[in-house]
């Protein structure tokens, strides 16, 4: 199959992966059926994963794998979640995309990588100090397009 | 405890129109109790948070 990133494209990932400090766990949940993105999505991913060993990709069905769908609150798919990766343990910090992501939330995508790995937000401390005291469930759907 | 999705609208598009996303970006707070159209720096977006869980 034809790549869908080009060499200047990896060779730009390729020096921001140098950057990378702890592994990285990527979840990729796709279908076998009605699933317009799902195979391209999959396939930008392995793209990805193979730039550099702390990133690593593991791939799921959403019907066949539902109870890891469900650990990892997946209910849409083509959906990727970037988790830690600490030896064989994994821990879901709450980033995920659902659909493909391309155009800019390619880069978005990238700079989850690189936030998931630095183990930092980057948030400011007051921010850090509201949301550490946070006492009941917070979800934040950012809706975007690919342009 | 939080959780950020990020959501392709055109391949979600009910999901969108229920949130009645017109401009992106679009963040919505758990389940519509607060939405935002446009860019949200840091300040505002926490601003909204409390907002959205004031409810």
């Amino acid at each position: 199959m034809e790549k869908l990133l080009d060499k200047q494209i990896v060779d730009q990932i390729s020096e921001a992966f140098a950057q990378l400090k702890e592994p990285v766990q990527i979840l990729f949940f796709g279908s076998i059926q009605n699933c317009e993105y799902c195979a391209e999505t999959q396939q930008l991913l392995e793209e990805v994963s193979v730039i550099n060993d702390k990133v690593s990709l593991k791939v799921y069905d959403i019907q066949a794998n539902k109870d890891v769908a469900d650990k990892y609150n997946v209910d849409k798919f083509p959906a990727i979640v970037i988790a830690a990766k600490d030896g064989e343990q994994i821990s879901n910090l709450g980033v995920q995309f659902s659909g493909v992501p391309s155009g800019h939330e390619f880069a978005t995508l990238i700079n989850d990588i690189l936030m998931v790995s630095n183990r930092d937000s980057g948030l400011s401390p007051a921010v850090r100090e509201f949301l550490k005291n946070l006492n009941e469930p917070l979800l934040l759907q950012v809706f975007v397009t690919p342009t | 405890m939080i959780r950020a999705e990020g959501i392709e609208a055109t391949e979600f598009p009910e999901l969108a129109q229920e949130y009645y996303v017109s401009g992106v970006p679009q963040t919505v707070i758990n389940s519509g109790a607060k939405m935002v159209v446009g860019a949200v720096p840091e300040q505002g977006l926490l601003t909204e948070i409390k907002r959205a869980l004031e409810k």
